[in-house]
């Protein structure tokens, strides 16, 4: 299954291990968050990661760019390992993206200064590269109008659409979601789903967290539940929804489905 | 409400309240009896009437004792108050007749022959009354590019009128400069006339970014020259020090940013990167404000006066003490029979150019070596007045500021040391009143700069403040760094951006933007405190009263109230405009949080 890595590591192909998590645990102090985390995740895959609130599936995918840190196991993304070297931390995060439930856009900034702050800061890109580059992300994610004005103007879809061009800037391999859509009205979740399936269709590889399983059901190559800190399950979507193999998904997939 | 039995929990009215008279408390009327009236008019209990009859006669008492205030100010102030003083001397204008004054034993009112002769010394103390308009200058910047920068809470093309206004007023003052007096001086109408149809012509969004930079950089270099007049001794070595101490600092931040440095040189190159600029900016200023800057204007285009020339100047300036006089048949006839064999032709025709004004009153200051550099020394020994009072506030929160981010930074940041120093020095300089922190720097200075070092008593002042305020301002500054939601480091971390960066790009601009109205209300504190100096023997706005006051030509016992007034109608204007003004960013802050 594990395909040998042959590629160079700025040409990722389809099915070379782009994540790999073997043994993984984290406290927070006292509390147990994770408990023995074993994931692979493939060039051009997408997972989604559902369960009960408190399971520690944000802890996770935060662990893999290193917004929280893990105590035991090991995460090799790219084929670095993530420890607490500096420069490691920076090169796994070149390759990976990340959106927020809240956003996080910079409120301070316009929306195109918010794509092109960090490219042009840490990448040293000139500013009408950045810009021209902005554009473009920006008119995939269907906001170009948008650019000059203030996140504080933009309803929560369009300022998620935002986060995920601002993301999409500084050209990762890896896009991490974050319960993209818990914080939005119901009317805008479909346009951010919809950028996201446009995403997942051009090939990205994937990682999200959230409880829309209209979504996973349409990209989802893999589906993972969590609950209190372990993964329960790991399944194909098919297999996932329609014969859970186990009680606790069982239960979970009654109470978001049932109603 | 009666229930059927005690256990019942629900209730069915069965029959209709009667209809009540619908309430009358709509309008003007409405207002009125709501909150006034409605409080003292329920008489249904004796209980009631009782609290109805004592809160209307606590009514009346409040009431009459704030008419009473009231009609007491204006008594003073508008309708006792004297306006003109009789022709023959305006200092008999307030002083009772048993003084040889005009006034009845007695009167009591406000003495504005008397103001209107002291303003000068409130607004400027005793800065020379030929250079006020350096001070001017300075006022007139500042007040059009703080103006401009205030101007961002309401949309900048509805204010077209405030371009009508600047162009008028620069065109009326033009105009009372042609016919004798003016007001201002003509480089200052320039600039009233230019800011005005600049205003008239600019798009929406006026260059805030632009006016913010010049204001903070420029500005206080210009102010600076003309307050001091400039011409400092400055020892050659000091500036290429500066210099060099620049080029390093901004090419190790370089070499930071290009993570030369590793993981740590990142936020010591954002440290770098600014001292170098500031090194940079206080190497300018202090080139710009030295005699090395003078001499090389006076070498580019200026006439090197021989020895005997600079004594022609000073017999001439002996002769004649009304320089702006032309001179007189009589006395160039004098001037040729002592100099007229001695200077060459040449040299004569050189004094000649000077035009026979300006570098014959320098001569008798700075003999003969300034005649083009345009400003005469002023020594801060001369400042005084509002003026004095508004530098040690702006320049002693501008400089502080600085000073207070690093502070509030560094009490929040995880290396141990860094945090406790942080923490300590703003537990100190809280925990003292304001006055010790000026005189410790007052006293200490000599200890730190050598006994013999010359220091400047005010820039020593400024300096206590400086270092006093910072610790106030860090404490507001950490309020806004906390407020600052987590989420946004986040964000910059997950797109790569280091510490330094994600605090000088991110962070910052956003706990400072949200702490803009306490560092306003921290500005009115200062500028109000700084009236201490008078302790100092300096006299700011208030020392300027007071000095006022006892000024014995007058000898009116009025003079002391009336002084005071205007310095308290000044503080009042600024205080409470910038208050309001604080108050309105805030609630554009919160406006804009919401949105």
């Amino acid at each position: 299954m594990i395909a040998p890595q042959k590629s160079t590591k700025n040409e990722p192909r389809a099915g070379d291990v782009a994540i790999r998590i073997v043994g993984m645990n984290k406290w927070f102090e006292q509390f147990h968050v994770l408990r023995d985390i074993n994931l692979t995740v493939h060039h051009g895959e997408r997972i989604v990661i559902c369960g009960p609130s408190g399971s520690g599936k944000s802890t996770l995918i935060r662990c893999i760019n290193r917004l929280e840190e893990h105590q035991k196991g090991q995460i090799v993304v790219e084929g670095v390992e993530l420890t607490g070297n500096m420069k490691r931390v920076d090169e796994i995060r070149r390759d990976v993206g990340m959106v927020f439930q809240h956003f996080n856009l910079f409120p301070h900034m316009t929306v195109l200064e918010n794509c092109t702050v960090a490219p042009t800061s840490v990448l040293k890109m000139p500013k009408r590269d950045a810009t021209e580059a902005a554009m473009r992300y920006l008119e995939r994610v269907r906001i170009p109008e948008q650019a000059n004005k203030f996140p504080g103007q933009l309803s929560g879809g369009q300022q998620q659409r935002v986060a995920i061009a601002r993301a999409l800037c500084m050209n990762p391999k890896i896009m991490l979601f974050d319960e993209p859509t818990s914080a939005l009205d119901p009317e805008m979740i479909k346009e951010v789903l919809d950028t996201m399936v446009d995403l997942a269709n051009d090939g990205m590889t994937m990682v999200c967290v959230t409880h829309e399983m209209g979504f996973a059901r349409e990209v989802a190559d893999r589906m993972i539940f969590m609950d209190q800190g372990q993964i329960v399950e790991e399944n194909a979507p098919e297999a996932f929804f329609s014969n859970p193999r186990n009680e606790r998904t069982k239960l979970f997939l009654s109470q978001i489905l049932g109603h | 409400m009666r229930l059927r039995s005690p256990r019942a929990r629900s209730y069915v009215r069965d029959t209709l309240i009667p209809p009540q008279p619908a309430p009358v408390h709509v309008g003007p009327i409405g207002w009125l009896w709501r909150n006034l009236f409605a409080s003292m008019a329920d008489f249904s209990s004796r209980r009631a009437t009782a609290w109805s009859v004592l809160i209307g006669v606590a009514t009346l008492l409040a009431l009459w004792f704030c008419v009473a205030q009231i009609a007491n100010f204006l008594g003073f102030a508008l309708i006792d108050a004297v306006w003109h003083g009789p022709k023959d001397g305006q200092v008999k204008a307030c002083r009772p007749t048993t003084q040889g004054g005009i006034q009845e034993a007695g009167w009591f009112g406000a003495c504005y022959p008397f103001l209107a002769e002291k303003w000068r010394q409130l607004i400027y103390g005793f800065y020379p009354e030929n250079e006020l308009w350096r001070v001017n200058q300075v006022f007139l910047i500042g007040g059009l590019g703080s103006g401009w920068l205030v101007a961002h809470a309401v949309p900048v093309r509805r204010l077209w009128g405030i371009g009508v206004i600047f162009v008028a007023a620069g065109l009326g003052l033009s105009i009372s400069t042609i016919f004798g007096e003016g007001l201002l001086d003509r480089v200052g109408v320039q600039i009233l006339l230019l800011i005005g149809f600049v205003w008239l012509i600019l798009p929406e969004n006026a260059p805030r970014r632009g006016v913010g930079l010049f204001m903070l950089t420029a500005y206080p270099l210009i102010s600076f020259i003309l307050l001091t007049g400039g011409d400092i001794e400055v020892a050659p070595k000091l500036l290429l020090a500066g210099a060099m101490a620049a080029g390093v600092l901004l090419s190790a931040s370089l070499a930071a940013e290009r993570g030369l440095l590793g993981e740590v040189g990142d936020l010591l190159g954002e440290a770098a990167r600014t001292l170098g600029w500031v090194s940079i900016a206080a190497t300018a200023l202090l080139f710009f404000a030295s005699d090395i800057f003078v001499d090389l204007i006076e070498a580019a285009g200026g006439v090197a006066l021989t020895d005997k020339q600079i004594a022609a100047l000073k017999w001439w300036s002996e002769i004649r003490s009304d320089t702006d006089a032309a001179p007189t048949i009589a006395d160039l006839d004098g001037f040729q029979r002592a100099f007229g064999a001695a200077l060459s032709t040449q040299e004569l025709a050189q004094l000649r150019a000077l035009q026979w004004e300006r570098p014959f009153i320098d001569a008798t200051t700075a003999p003969g070596t300034r005649e083009l550099w345009p400003l005469p020394p002023v020594e801060t020994s001369a400042w005084g007045g509002l003026m004095l009072t508004l530098i040690l506030a702006v320049a002693g929160a501008l400089l502080s500021l600085p000073l207070g981010v690093l502070l509030a930074l560094g009490g929040r940041s995880r290396l141990p040391a860094v945090r406790s120093v942080s923490r300590a020095y703003i537990s100190l300089w809280r925990g003292a009143p304001m006055i010790s922190a000026i005189l410790a720097a007052l006293i200490m200075a000599p200890l730190f700069f050598g006994a013999g070092a010359e220091l400047d008593r005010l820039a020593l002042v400024l300096l206590g403040l400086v270092l006093f305020n910072a610790a106030h301002q860090a404490q507001i500054i950490r309020g806004g760094l906390d407020a600052a939601p987590k989420g946004q480091a986040e964000a910059a971390a997950a797109l790569r951006m280091p510490y330094g960066r994600t605090l000088r790009l991110i962070v910052l601009p956003q706990a400072l933007a949200t702490v803009i109205p306490g560092l306003i209300n921290n500005f009115v504190g200062l500028f109000k405190d700084a009236t201490i100096v008078l302790l100092l023997g300096m006299s700011g706005l208030l020392g300027a009263a007071k000095h006022a006051a006892t000024d014995l030509d007058w000898g009116s016992q009025v003079q002391a109230a009336s002084a005071y007034m205007a310095a308290s109608a000044i503080f009042f204007l600024f205080c409470f405009g910038l208050t309001r003004y604080a108050s309105a960013v805030d609630r554009e802050i919160r406006r804009g949080r919401n949105r």
